[in-house]
């Protein structure tokens, strides 16, 4: 069985603390451990935020686990080797951390969500129109700003009319211009944040249905260079 | 393409002149009115006397830039020459070494320089000579010694110097490389800047020069703790009231007495320093009462954190001025704010040193220069006040978080019932334990013995490592300028060991570290650990680790390179059993004029200046078969060469002197002799802590196969953005163990130094 990752947190020098010590060391040398761990002061910036102090005394934690507390004592070596070796136990059958949901949560379900939003020119617009909405209002330099956005909103408003005029769908036009008309009375009256939201949400559901591929709509493309790609 | 050699050779034999006559000569002819020069005997501590040397280096610097490339340090050596009727000789040395020391031309010089031993000898023969050895000289000095004396034991042994009372301590003070360390750290850093080579006239300062001043001093005040809290000695008391006399008195010895230094008794406080009413304008004298009103005026502005003599108050925040101020204010805030804050804080170290050496008898104690200082008891406990301005400008400073350190982590644990730190991941291995082809590639070793599927074995306990570091005191012959006179010498000497440091990576990224290792005597003192004190850790090693994202890796260290010692470091102690005498570059001259074949003559000359056994000698004028001598040579090379000057650099051409002034600093650092410190045969525990920072904030570099990055920086900027003596150069909001012991990124051991016996040159 692996070496456990012994943890003692401990919140200020106190007499506990060399008892929780000496008690660490003897209960992993009677494991035949190699007695070593790591100490975190509660008031450390880099400590995990899994590992929590206790005012009462130091706590120990056995990969990851609270293993013991002040409250039982430091004297009990026999009880705190058994609780790390149980610990350590469970450790070896659950095998390693960093299972699937792990991976799933942090790389399956971004990469799908990327794969599945439209990639049109409009969209991109749109996508940034949105990131970068978010927290304008406190900006020093918001005149300028508010100005740039109400440029770059007319644009893409005016890409999803002119794209709705070529397919002769008028419902993506009248959407966006809702939107954008959303968005401006928002961030030149400082109203509500609810009506930004639903001016971008508009605004996106716009560049969308925008995009959506058409079933009769004919759009004349430029004709594609000889050797290049897209 | 002019050819360097010849140039070096003269400045070897520039050096080389036996300077006891020398200064004779220059006494007589001052005495006689002959010489104009107001300085009669040389201290690098008096801001008059460096002051005038830095005018003829500045002097040397113009003449070099006036010169063709290939005529300028042949002008220099002639000026140099032409000023030796009318200037201090000591005085020119040093100014001349300032030259080469400093200016680019001169760095090509910088190996030309002989070393203390070979140049002037007699400043670094022991105190505690015996009169067989100075026979010659003992009717000269027996009156006067026992005369100045007056004591019965000091009748009894008349010519034995040394500290009064002894404290054994004599080896480290009057080590004679310690003493060339501290005597060319400050032509490294002269306390009234360095010729600007762009305007010679205007001096310029070094980087952190004030900060380095203080740290320097402290990592030798620390060394010299831990050696006398291993011999049951309490640390050194600052001399902290000028008014009390000084406990321990201090004998140079008959071999210093004769070049003109005084003794200095005991029980003897400083005294006022005499004005000169011959030097242009007069000199007046400095009282010590005017000495205690600047101790107390800095005290004051450290208290305040503010220089208060400015208006408004300047706010204290940089250490290096702090530490300018305190040394000779020549980069202090005298600089900055002018000749009332110059007087108003004075020149408190410089001046200590003048105070201190006229406590002396019959001539300036040895504090009065930087070549001996250091052979004083007095010098320790003058730099403990001195230091005692540092520390208590860093304990007014925040204590430190860690809160940048890197992700990396070392095992370690602490026994809370018997205090003992330990560490799977911090190793010792002795280097003659080493396979063959280890020193080749020592990561390579390292990874394989110590890493891989071994990386959770404990081998604290195992025969391939050791928790006991070596010593032993090596004696030998030291030959004096008459090139006659000899008198037994001993120093320190070491077991060539490694260090092996286990350091994982857990994060996602990769990281570059800095390792800075530090020691410390665990000996109760004062009512708790010598360890527990921030100031007693000694700085051992510096350096950078890289680790990919997820690595474990071993780094293994050389003590030979570490930081803080002068380049190259090695010394084999079974070698050094066989030390016999030196040989010059005239010696080897007058070696060929008595016949010695000229190729050999050519192999030898690499070699001139360092100690040879007498065997090789012998075997150079007693056996045809001049073959031998090669492979002999091939042995002796390593010996102790940190005494002894480097091989010249190869490239004789003018225009590659840029690319030479680098090498400038390998000649400072502390001596590896004394790296470690000497222990006792019984053991003296120590621990030894290792702290790993981001290299990316700190930016450790330079070149590491030259000098002392530690001690002496590089040359323009000091090679670590943090504070010198980082992490002790600040409180800690906890106790060491508690520190070390919460930050994964730092991890301690506990070990032995012992000394083994004696190695003496008829072993």
């Amino acid at each position: 069985m692996s070496q456990p990752t012994i943890e003692l947190v401990w919140q200020t020098r106190e007499p506990a603390l060399d008892a929780a010590r000496g008690a660490v060391r003897r209960g992993m040398i009677s494991l035949r451990l190699l007695p070593v761990w790591t100490e975190w002061k509660a008031d450390d910036a880099l400590k995990p935020r899994r590992l929590k102090c206790d005012p009462a005394g130091p706590r120990m934690y056995v990969n990851g686990h609270l293993a013991w507390t002040s409250e039982r004592g430091w004297g009990d070596d026999v009880a705190l080797a058994r609780a790390i070796a149980e610990l350590r136990e469970r450790a070896s059958r659950s095998g390693p951390r960093d299972p699937l949901s792990r991976r799933f949560k942090y790389v399956v379900l971004p990469s799908a969500a990327l794969a599945l939003v439209p990639k049109c020119p409009l969209c991109w617009i749109a996508y940034a129109s949105i990131t970068t909405a978010f927290g304008l209002a406190p900006l020093a330099a918001r005149r300028a700003v508010l100005t740039a956005l109400t440029l770059m909103l007319i644009v893409a408003a005016g890409a999803v009319i002119w794209r709705s005029i070529q397919l002769h769908a008028s419902g993506p036009a009248w959407t966006v211009s809702a939107g954008t008309v959303l968005i401006l009375f928002d961030a030149h009256t400082q109203g509500s944040t609810t009506i930004a939201y639903l001016g971008l949400c508009t605004v996106f559901g716009a560049a969308v249905w925008s995009a959506w591929p058409q079933s009769g709509g004919e759009i004349r493309r430029v004709a594609r260079p000889q050797g290049t790609t897209w | 393409m002019p050819d360097l050699a010849p140039v070096r050779a003269r400045v070897w034999s520039l050096f080389l002149s036996p300077s006891p006559p020398q200064r004779r000569r220059f006494t007589a002819a001052a005495a006689a009115g002959r010489v104009e020069s107001p300085v009669r005997i040389f201290s690098t501590f008096n801001d008059a006397h460096v002051e005038h040397a830095l005018q003829i280096a500045a002097e040397f610097f113009r003449i070099a830039d006036a010169a063709l490339p290939e005529d300028a340090l042949t002008a220099v050596l002639d000026r140099f020459e032409a000023l030796r009727d009318t200037e201090n000789p000591d005085l020119l040395d040093y100014a001349l070494m300032v030259f080469i020391t400093h200016h680019p031309r001169g760095a090509a010089l910088t190996h030309a320089i002989p070393p203390l031993t070979l140049r002037n000898p007699e400043l670094v023969a022991p105190s505690r000579a015996g009169n067989e050895e100075v026979s010659v000289r003992k009717s000269l000095s027996f009156a006067r010694w026992a005369g100045m004396a007056g004591t019965a034991s000091a009748v009894a042994t008349p010519f034995a110097g040394g500290a009064t009372p002894s404290d054994g301590l004599e080896w480290y003070r009057e080590d004679p490389f310690a003493n060339e360390h501290h005597s060319h750290w400050h032509v490294v850093y002269p306390t009234r800047g360095i010729p600007n080579p762009a305007n010679p006239s205007q001096p310029i300062f070094k980087d952190r020069q004030g900060e380095i001043f203080f740290y320097m001093h402290q990592q030798m005040l620390a060394r010299y703790d831990a050696e006398r809290l291993a011999l049951g000695l309490p640390r050194v008391v600052p001399l902290a009231n000028y008014r009390t006399p000084v406990a321990v008195g201090y004998n140079p010895g008959q071999i210093l007495l004769e070049q003109g230094f005084g003794a200095r008794a005991a029980g003897v406080p400083m005294a006022d320093i005499p004005g000169d009413p011959t030097t242009q304008p007069p000199t007046p004298p400095y009282l010590v009462s005017e000495h205690e009103t600047r101790r107390n005026n800095l005290r004051t502005a450290i208290a305040a954190r503010a220089y208060t003599i400015v208006n408004p108050p300047l706010p204290m925040t940089d250490v290096s001025r702090v530490g300018a101020t305190v040394e000779a204010n020549g980069a202090g805030i005298g600089a900055v704010a002018g000749a009332a804050a110059r007087t108003h804080y004075g020149s408190l170290h410089n001046n200590g040193h003048g105070t201190l050496s006229v406590a002396s008898t019959d001539g300036p104690g040895v504090m009065t220069t930087t070549a001996t200082a250091i052979r004083d008891p007095v010098f320790y406990e003058w730099h403990k006040h001195v230091d005692d301005f540092y520390a208590a400008f860093q304990d007014g400073g925040t204590p430190q978080s860690f809160a940048d350190r890197p992700p990396v982590k070392i095992r370690k644990a602490f026994d809370p019932a018997s205090r003992a730190a330990s560490s799977p991941d911090i190793l010792f291995v002795f280097e003659d334990q080493l396979p063959a082809t280890a020193l080749t590639n020592l990561d390579a070793w390292a990874e394989t013995s110590f890493g891989g599927p071994q990386w959770d074995t404990d081998f604290t306990a195992s025969p391939q490592v050791t928790s006991a570091l070596e010593t032993a005191m090596v004696q030998r012959q030291l030959t004096l300028a008459d090139h006659i006179t000899t008198v037994p010498i001993e120093h320190l000497t070491h077991r060539p060991f490694v260090y092996v440091c286990r350091v994982d990576n857990p994060s996602s990224r990769p990281v570059a570290i800095t390792l800075r290792v530090f020691i410390a005597p665990v000996i109760e003192t004062g009512g708790h650990l010598a360890s527990d004190d921030r100031r007693a850790w000694i700085e051992m090693d510096k350096f950078v680790v890289r680790l990919a994202a997820g690595e474990k890796k071993v780094a293994a260290r050389r003590g030979a390179q570490s930081s803080v010692i002068k380049k190259p470091g090695l010394m084999r102690p079974e070698t050094l059993k066989e030390l016999g005498i030196e040989f010059t570059a005239q010696q080897l001259a007058s070696m060929s004029g008595a016949g010695l074949p000229a190729a050999l003559a050519a192999r030898l000359q690499p070699f001139t200046g360092r100690v040879v056994g007498l065997s090789v000698i012998a075997a150079l004028f007693s056996n045809a078969e001049w073959n031998i001598v090669g492979p002999l040579l091939g042995q002796f090379a390593r010996i102790v060469p940190t005494e002894q000057p480097q091989r010249p650099p190869q490239t004789d051409s003018v225009d590659d002197l840029e690319q030479q002034e680098a090498s400038n600093y390998c000649t400072c650092g502390w001596p590896y002799n004394l790296l470690v410190p000497r222990g006792t045969p019984a053991g003296v525990p120590f621990r030894i802590a290792v702290f790993c920072t981001d290299w990316q904030i700190d930016q450790v570099g330079g070149d590491e196969s030259c000098g002392s990055l530690s001690f002496c920086g590089a040359r323009d900027r000091y090679p670590d953005r943090r504070p010198m003596g980082y992490p002790f150069d600040a409180p800690f909001a906890d106790p060491i163990t508690d520190v070390v012991m919460a930050n994964a990124s730092m991890a301690f051991r506990d070990f032995i130094i012992r000394r083994i016996p004696d190695v003496t040159a008829d072993d």
